[in-house]
């Protein structure tokens, strides 16, 4: 009887949540592709070339951690260097590199030590020293060398300095567009009732396509299954996900690879916090819970241009690391910030966000992995259905599918970049076998994240070796409190 | 708390009652066991389950699948919730139509309405696969041939564009006279693609400008395109609408002027902004007018974007104090900032009237306005005002002080270099510097008073580059 | 008496051919460049009379090349840039690195015409 109760409740539970999440995944796509609708218009009558002009420009600071980036870090510099945007600096922090990043840059830029009076507006590892450069064409660029903290650490570092109204925190080996700057900050300038505290572009896998000199040349779909997954899993989330979030102003990650971000607000929030593998969602968080507790409206807004191309991991290895971080980082943020949870308080993201993320992030790979442990407990003790779990299976199969291909027919529609029948072909195909070669893998190392957050209390970063645009090199590495 | 209690027990009630309503058991093999451990004995049970069950009769079931066993508990439950509902009709409907099948496909058509029809889930899941795939269909067959389509027009559109701007070229070039292009832009293939010529005229416009422009208007106005944009204007698409909006305000002044100033105060902020930006197009003798009957928010954008107008076109510019008063926040602050920018020291004293102003931002943008026009007359306000100051608006009004400061204020100066915070003391460090010798001099002697505390500050002001 | 060479060094097509076929027609040899590396490529290869440069380019941006020009090549190639942005900073940046001459987009094909003229009489 008890039994039958339990396996009961099992099954409706996992039902209803199914049903659910798919319902929720439908309208956040409708929604999603309604904002883009609108963003792909209003794109075609904007005049960025006002912003270049103009002294209402706001002043950004490009705030880039480097950890052993020696083999890149020139031509990276110099691709940042050639953004159009009026009024930037540029703020590369050595994050006590164990390889020559530092001597490379200095001698490239004809960078030399400046005296310098550091103040410690967020805490961070001691900042060693600042470097400028002795030549005006430069005289945006300063080089931060401090003892190794981790990213968070890094960033923390480079705002303590920056100049800037807004700054944008990104990974140095990205490829940022040169418009990237002027379309982040458009939606600081046309908010008119809330004060928009930060934003964020669509961030694409820039495997397998021409890169020279750190520019853009050619753009293809990755030859690698692994970064083709990665393709497809960042275009639903980017275009069917945040999109609608950004609408809905519940938007709770900004990406790490690229964000602009309210100087002001960050400081006051307290900055990045060095304790979490997470900072990048945290901080967002944070900051929202600042002007919710200020009671000043306020806005998280995303901006669906594909702004930055980044290196996606082509192995398993790599991509387990990666993925397993993002899941002890989520959980991080949201355990910290439990007290969203349906805390009116905090409006829509008390209300949808966090508990959006607590069931439908967090907690599907747990509730997909009881289902099937369930079925398989089921098929050994029991009778089951097979009838009934293949029209199941089926379902979610065709589901799945389905949500990839509009993915893909949005990014097509509106941004056409992958223009030959045999990309779009690969990416469909790709699509197809995603959820029998891919997904299990990804749910695989969720609850390895799991695991290794809640039993092993793993913090750190855990070691990933990345094959970079021309070079393997290692990230960064943080230090354990 | 009471509200998240509420929220979430009506969240827990309404999963409650669907989980309820759904009802559902997957593995009915479990429960026909489960059932007859436990139900067995409550005989009445049984037998009301039996009465109201909606099961199918033995005979059909066994024809379907021998093995399946009725769900006693669904039915009955749901017969409760809906009385009038019959699932044995809608069962015994969706059999009489299996005459609509041939004959090898009915069999199966029966197996899978008694199957599925066992189970309403699966009926709904299964409908659901079929619409998923056919939706699949369609969306691939929509994905290539759009990208076919897209690739053909990006081909064509390449083709014209280099077309047209050979064209204009020409006509800017004097190679060809406006009537010429006409005649050459007037062919009938090309009348279908006057869209893209109207966009490559705009661009052509916001690269070029003197004789260019003017060719480009002549041009514009000579082929009636003005027609197409004014058509534009009453699109129901928002992005079209302002794209007419635009296309008018650049090329053809007077058909503008009334649609744009009706929209001045539009709810949807991308219409406002538009118009707003507009405005000085069509109305260059009073391009600030506007200002005056704005009601809705007047956002940074559309300012940026008006500054750049005006000053591409080296409009004149009226005096910006008459909206010093204005009820708008940021038609004030943006009047301080054209003050500041176009230098109209006449308005001083009201400039400085603003230092005293409730709202922040407007204070900041009036200390800087202080600095930039060398209002020395603000001195006494900013030092009377500097303590009860923001961080921010202090750091400014120490900065002010390095265009009107003299050294009189060096004692104002030397309690800025004394304070604790960090960017004060730097800035106040800077102001005195470069003072004069004076300054220098001074600040020198409050640096060895603190034991050379300050030389780093005085190392990284004297560096340009920090 | 051969023709002045003059190097264009703008990224937008439409700006860069407009130029081109404006000067040639003045009677000018123009080379273009797409972008700054291009750019850097040719002025190191070849000799030129005046360099016409954006300053938002790819690869290189256009303050980069003018410091090049002055400070390791240590040339006094007369320059005008050419470039959208109008702010103060950036246009006195341009000056200071040792540009001549400066016009802000949109502009006008008779000014860059005329001030081509007086920067190559100049020279």
């Amino acid at each position: 009887m008890i039994f039958h109760i339990l396996s009961t409740i099992a099954e409706v539970v996992i039902l209803v949540y199914a049903l659910s999440l798919f319902l929720v995944y439908i309208l956040l796509s409708i929604l999603s592709g309604k904002e883009l609708l609108k963003h792909f218009y209003a794109e075609k009558i904007t005049n960025y070339d006002a912003i270049l002009s103009s002294p209402f420009a706001p002043t950004i600071s490009i705030i880039a951690p480097a950890y052993n980036e020696s083999l890149t870090i020139v031509e990276n510099i110099r691709a940042l260097l050639s953004l159009y945007y009026p009024n930037f600096e540029i703020i590369i922090v050595n994050d006590g590199s164990k390889d020559d990043t530092l001597q490379r840059a200095i001698e490239a830029y004809e960078m030399e030590r400046v005296p310098y009076v550091i103040d410690y507006k967020i805490g961070c590892k001691e900042i060693l020293e600042i470097y400028k450069s002795r030549k005006k064409a430069f005289n945006n660029l300063t080089i931060l060398n401090k003892v190794n903290g981790g990213k968070a650490d890094a960033l923390n570092a480079g705002i303590n300095i920056a100049k800037g109204q807004f700054f944008t925190a990104i990974d140095v080996d990205s490829i940022i567009d040169p418009y990237a700057l002027q379309k982040m900050v458009l939606p600081f300038l046309t908010a008119t009732n809330k004060r928009v505290i930060a934003t964020g572009g669509v961030i694409r896998i820039a495997n397998s396509c021409k890169i020279k000199d750190g520019q853009l040349i050619e753009i293809n779909v990755p030859d690698d299954f692994l970064p083709r997954c990665q393709v497809i899993e960042y275009n639903r989330a980017f275009l069917l996900g945040r999109l609608a979030w950004s609408r809905l102003d519940g938007l709770l990650l900004i990406s790490g690879a690229l964000g602009l971000f309210d100087k002001e607000i960050a400081i006051a929030s307290g900055g990045y916090l060095s304790t979490t593998v997470g900072e990048d969602m945290e901080i967002v968080v944070r900051m929202r819970k600042y002007m919710a507790n200020k009671k000043e409206k306020y806005s998280v807004v995303y901006v669906p241009d594909p702004l930055c191309w980044t290196e996606a991991p082509s192995s398993l290895k790599v991509l387990g690391s990666q993925r397993n971080r993002w899941t002890r980082g989520a959980i991080d943020t949201l355990f910290l910030h439990r007290d969203l949870f349906f805390n009116p308080k905090f409006g829509v993201m008390g209300i949808l966000s966090y508990p959006y993320w607590i069931f439908y992030e967090w907690l599907a790979p747990i509730i997909e992995t009881l289902g099937i442990l369930y079925f398989i407990l089921i098929a050994l003790f029991g009778y089951p259905n097979w009838t009934f779990f293949s029209i199941t299976l089926f379902f979610v199969y065709f589901f799945s599918v389905s949500f990839s291909t509009y993915a893909i027919l949005f990014d097509h529609l509106i941004y056409h970049r992958y223009t030959k029948k045999s990309m779009i072909f690969k990416l469909l195909l790709t699509s197809w076998l995603e959820p029998f070669f891919y997904h299990p893998f990804v749910t695989w190392w969720a609850l390895r994240g799991n695991w290794d957050y809640f039993i092993r209390k793993k913090k750190a970063w855990g070691k990933m070796t990345r094959k970079g645009f021309s070079t393997e090199k290692v990230p960064a590495e943080a230090a354990m409190p | 708390m009471r509200i998240r209690f509420l929220t979430l027990s009506f969240l827990f009630t309404v999963f409650a009652l669907f989980a309820g309503m759904a009802n559902i058991q997957a593995f009915p093999e479990k429960a026909k066991h489960a059932n007859s451990n436990t139900l067995s004995s409550d005989k009445s049970f049984d037998n009301q389950a039996k009465d109201s069950v909606v099961i199918a009769p033995k005979s059909e079931a066994s024809e379907t699948s021998g093995t399946l066993e009725p769900n006693r508990n669904r039915g009955t439950f749901t017969q409760r919730l809906f009385p009038g509902l019959s699932s044995e009709n809608l069962r015994k409907l969706l059999l009489d139509w299996k005459n609509l099948f041939p004959d090898p496909i009915r069999s199966y058509y029966v197996a899978m309405v008694g199957k599925a029809f066992f189970f309403p889930v699966a009926l709904f899941l299964m409908v659901l696969i079929l619409a998923l795939m056919g939706n699949l269909l369609v969306v691939t067959g929509i994905l290539f041939l759009s990208n076919r389509i897209m690739n053909y027009e990006r081909k064509e559109k390449v083709r014209l564009r280099i077309f047209f701007e050979k064209t204009l070229t020409d006509l800017m070039l004097q190679v060809t006279n406006t009537q010429e292009t006409i005649q050459i832009l007037s062919h009938p293939y090309l009348k279908e693609n006057y869209n893209l010529l109207i966009d490559i005229l705009m661009e052509f416009q916001k690269s070029f400008r003197g004789d260019a422009d003017r060719q480009i208007i002549e041009l514009y106005q000579g082929m009636d395109l003005g027609q197409i944009s004014y058509n534009k204007t009453f699109a129901i698409f928002f992005y079209k609408q302002i794209q007419g909006i635009h296309e008018l305000a650049n090329m053809h002044p007077y058909h503008a002027t009334e649609m744009i100033a009706s929209r001045l105060n539009d709810p949807d902020d991308i219409v406002r902004t538009e118009s707003q930006i507009c405005y000085p197009h069509v109305n260059k003798e009073f391009p600030f007018e506007f200002l005056s009957i704005l009601e809705m928010p007047f956002s940074e954008w559309a300012q940026l974007n008006i500054y750049y107008y005006i000053k591409i076109h080296e409009m004149p510019v009226p005096s910006f104090n008459k909206w010093l008063g204005s009820g708008q926040i940021n038609v004030v602050n943006f009047s301080i900032l054209m003050i500041t920018l176009f230098q109209q020291q006449e308005h001083a004293e009201q400039i400085i009237g603003k230092l005293k102003v409730p709202n922040e931002t407007t204070r900041h943008l009036a200390i800087v306005a202080c600095g930039e026009l060398h209002l020395f007359d603000s001195k006494a306000v900013l030092k009377e005002s500097f303590l009860g100051e923001t961080a921010k608006n202090q750091l400014e009004i120490t900065r002010v002080f390095q265009s009107i400061g003299d050294e009189t204020d060096i004692p104002f100066l030397e309690t800025i270099v004394r304070n604790e915070s960090i960017p004060l003391r730097l800035e106040g460090c800077r102001t005195l510097y470069f003072l004069g010798e004076n300054g220098k001099n001074h600040l020198e002697r409050i640096n060895q008073s603190l034991n050379d505390i300050l030389s780093p500050f005085i190392a990284h002001i004297k560096d340009q580059r920090n | 008496m051969t023709s002045k060479r003059i190097l264009v060094a703008e990224d937008n097509k439409l700006i860069q051919e407009t130029i081109v076929f404006k000067l040639k027609k003045e009677g000018y040899e123009v080379i273009r460049a797409v972008n700054g590396k291009e750019c850097l490529e040719f002025l190191h290869s070849e000799r030129f009379d005046l360099l016409i440069t954006d300053l938002f380019m790819p690869f290189v941006n256009g303050h980069e090349i003018i410091s090049t020009v002055r400070t390791e090549m240590k040339s006094n190639l007369p320059i005008l840039v050419l470039s959208a942005a109008g702010a103060e900073e950036t246009i006195l940046k341009a000056f200071e690195l040792g540009a001549d001459d400066y016009m802000i987009k949109p502009f006008s094909l008779s000014e860059l015409s005329i001030r081509v003229r007086k920067i190559i009489a100049s020279r």
